[in-house]
C-alpha cells in the first residue's frame, strides 16, 4: 500500500533559507565593525554604531542566527530522514520557526539600542530570555517527540549529537540567565562576583561545546556520509565520542577565567579537561575525515563535499588550538589578545560556516527538487572564503602573538616597554589584513546566495514522501 | 558538610564516571554489536530524494 505521508519539508526550507539571509546580515556587521577597528571614526559618532553595540549583534546575528538557523533546518531534516517519520507536530514547528525569527529581530533591534545584560553571548533581556526558553522547549518536544514516533528501531548518531546539543543548551540558557528584573527592559544577574563569572562561562564555554560542537558533529555525521555516498568510517567511534564529548566539554568553561579570582584549583581542573578534551574531539574529526577513504579522489569534482572536509579539518586545527591555548603559561600570553579572535573565527568561519554551507549546497537541491544552478560558482565560493579564513586568522595569530609580548615587555628597571597606546598602533596593518579576510568571506557567502537564488528561483517546493515502514532495523 | 566527606563524593563519582566511559567504550567495540552498527551506519545512504535538472 502506497504510503501518502510527506515529510514536513516546509519549516526545513524557511530555516535554510534564513540561514543564508542571517548569514549575510551578521557577516556584513562583522565588517563593519572589523573597519571600525581600522578607522574608528567609522562609528560616526553614532551610539547605535558603536563597536561596543555592533559587536554583540554581530556575534548574536552568526551564532544564534546564521548557525541557529542552520542547526534547526538540519536537524529537523535529519531526524525526519533518519526515523522514517514526518516531525512530531507541524503547528510547534512553525512555531519554532517564527519564535526564533522574532527573538533574532527583538536581538536586532534591543543591542543597537544598548539593551543588555551585558553577558557575553547572553546579552539579551530577561522578555526575551523567556521567548529564546519557549523555542527551545518547544523545539525539543518537537525534534524528541519525532524520535519517539520513529519507524526506525536505531536512533542514528547524528540524531544523538542533535539531541544532546538540544537539551544541554536549553539548561545552560536558563541557569545563566537566571536574573531578577527591575523593570521592562533591565534586569541583574541571580549570580554575584566570581560565582557569575564562572557560570557565566560555564555557559560560554558550553555554548561553543554544545550549540557550535555538537549541533554541528551531527551534521558531519549525516552530510559528509550522504555526500560522500559511504558510511561513516567507525561507527562504533562516533558513540565513543558523541558520550565523550559530553563527559568532557562541561568541565572546560574555567579556562576563560585564568588569572582572576576565580579559586586556582577550578582554573587548574578547566585547564586539564580542557586538554583532555583535545581525545574526543580528534576522534571525531578522524572519524569524519576518515568516512572518505576509498572517495578522496570525489574531493577533485565535489566542491560540496570539500566544503564539508575542510570544515572538519578546521575543527581539527581549533580543537587543538583551543586546549593549547587552555594551558596557563600559554594563556598568560594569549589571554586578552587577537589570537583569541583568530581561534574563534578558525573555529566559527572554517568549521562552523564551512559545515553549515556544505550541508545548505546538499539540502536545498533537495527541498526543491532540482540541481544546484553551477557547481562552478560553488568552487568560486570555496576558494574566495577559504582564502578570506586563511588571511584573516593569521594576521590575527601575528597580531595577537604581537600584542601579548609587547604587553609584557619590561625594561631593566621594571617599567613597562610599550605604552598600550603603541601596541593598538602596532596592530593597524593587521586589523587591515583581517578586515580583508572578513570581507572575502561576506563576498564568498553573496555569491552563495546568488547560487541558491538562481537554484529556487521558479523551483516547486517539494514534500518527499516518508518510506512505508518494510526494513526493519 | 565537611570537606572531607565532599572529597569523598568527589572521588567516588569520579571513579564512577571513568568506569561508565570504559564501559560505553567495552559496550560499543564489543563484536556483537558488530551487525547492528553496520546497518546502523548505513542509515543516511537509503533512498535519497529526486532531483530534477
Amino acid at each position: 500500500m502506497a504510503n501518502t505521508e510527506t515529510y514536513n519539508y516546509k519549516v526545513v526550507r524557511q530555516f535554510a533559507l534564513m540561514t543564508l539571509v542571517w548569514g549575510v546580515v551578521g557577516m556584513l556587521v562583522g565588517v563593519i565593525i572589523a573597519a571600525q577597528l581600522c578607522w574608528p571614526a567609522l562609528n560616526f559618532d553614532v551610539p547605535w554604531l558603536t563597536f561596543g553595540r555592533l559587536r554583540p549583534l554581530h556575534t548574536n546575528a552568526v551564532i544564534f542566527a546564521f548557525g541557529g538557523c542552520a542547526l534547526f533546518a538540519t536537524s529537523y531534516y535529519v531526524v525526519q530522514r533518519t526515523c522514517h517519520a514526518r516531525l512530531f507536530s507541524d503547528g510547534l514547528a512553525a512555531f519554532t520557526f517564527w519564535g526564533w525569527q522574532l527573538v533574532i529581530v527583538l536581538a536586532a533591534v534591543t543591542l543597537p539600542l544598548g539593551i543588555t545584560t551585558s553577558k557575553e553571548y547572553a546579552e539579551l533581556e530577561w522578555p526575551i530570555d523567556i521567548l529564546i526558553t519557549l523555542v527551545c522547549v518547544s523545539y525539543a518536544i518537537v525534534f524528541f517527540g519525532t524520535i519517539m514516533k520513529r519507524r526506525i528501531k536505531h536512533i542514528y548518531v547524528a540524531n544523538w549529537f542533535f539531541g544532546g546539543f538540544i537539551i544541554t543548551v536549553a539548561i545552560l540558557h536558563l541557569v545563566n540567565s537566571a536574573a531578577i528584573p527591575v523593570g521592562p527592559l533591565k534586569s541583574y544577574s541571580a549570580y554575584a562576583g566570581v560565582q557569575d563569572a564562572m557560570v557565566q562561562w560555564w555557559y560560554g564555554h558550553n555554548a561553543v561545546g554544545f550549540f557550535l560542537t555538537a549541533g554541528f558533529l551531527g551534521m558531519m555525521y549525516y552530510f559528509i556520509p550522504k555526500q560522500a555516498g559511504r558510511p561513516v568510517y567507525s561507527y562504533r567511534l562516533s558513540i565513543v565520542h558523541f558520550w565523550a564529548l559530553v563527559f568532557t566539554y562541561i568541565w572546560a568553561g574555567p579556562h576563560h577565567l585564568h588569572y582572576t579570582a576565580l579559586p586556582n584549583w577550578a582554573q587548574s581542573l578547566g585547564m586539564v579537561m580542557s586538554i583532555v578534551l583535545l581525545a574526543p574531539s580528534w576522534g571525531g574529526m578522524i572519524n569524519g575525515i576518515m568516512t572518505l577513504s576509498g572517495a578522496w579522489h570525489k574531493l577533485r569534482t565535489d566542491p560540496v563535499l570539500r566544503f564539508l572536509v575542510v570544515s572538519v579539518s578546521f575543527y581539527g586545527m581549533s580543537t587543538f588550538e583551543g586546549p593549547m591555548m587552555s594551558i596557563k603559561t600559554v594563556n598568560a600570553l594569549s589571554h586578552y589578545t587577537d589570537w583569541t579572535i583568530g581561534h574563534v573565527h578558525s573555529g566559527a568561519l572554517g568549521w562552523v560556516a564551512f559545515v553549515s554551507m556544505g550541508c545548505l549546497y546538499y539540502l536545498i537541491p533537495r527541498l526543491y527538487g532540482r540541481e544546484l544552478y553551477s557547481l562552478r560558482l560553488v568552487e568560486t565560493h570555496f576558494w574566495v572564503s577559504t582564502l578570506g579564513i586563511v588571511l584573516y586568522i593569521t594576521s590575527m595569530w601575528v597580531a595577537g602573538i604581537m600584542q601579548g609580548l609587547m604587553w609584557r615587555a619590561v625594561n631593566d628597571d621594571g617599567t613597562l616597554t610599550y605604552a598600550f597606546i603603541e601596541t593598538v598602533k602596532a596592530m593597524h596593518p593587521f586589523y587591515i589584513i583581517r578586515l580583508l579576510g572578513g570581507a572575502m568571506f561576506l563576498v564568498g557567502t553573496l555569491i552563495m546566495c546568488y547560487n541558491i537564488y538562481r537554484t529556487v528561483a521558479n523551483a516547486s517546493p517539494v514534500n518527499a514522501p516518508v518510506p512505508v515502514p518494510a526494513a526493519a532495523h | 558538610m565537611s570537606n572531607e566527606i565532599l572529597s569523598t563524593i568527589f572521588s567516588t563519582w569520579t571513579v564512577v564516571v571513568c568506569v561508565l566511559m570504559a564501559g560505553i567504550g567495552l559496550w560499543a567495540w564489543s563484536g556483537a554489536r558488530s551487525a547492528e552498527f553496520e546497518s546502523a551506519a548505513r542509515l543516511p545512504l537509503e533512498a535519497d530524494d529526486e532531483l530534477a535538472d
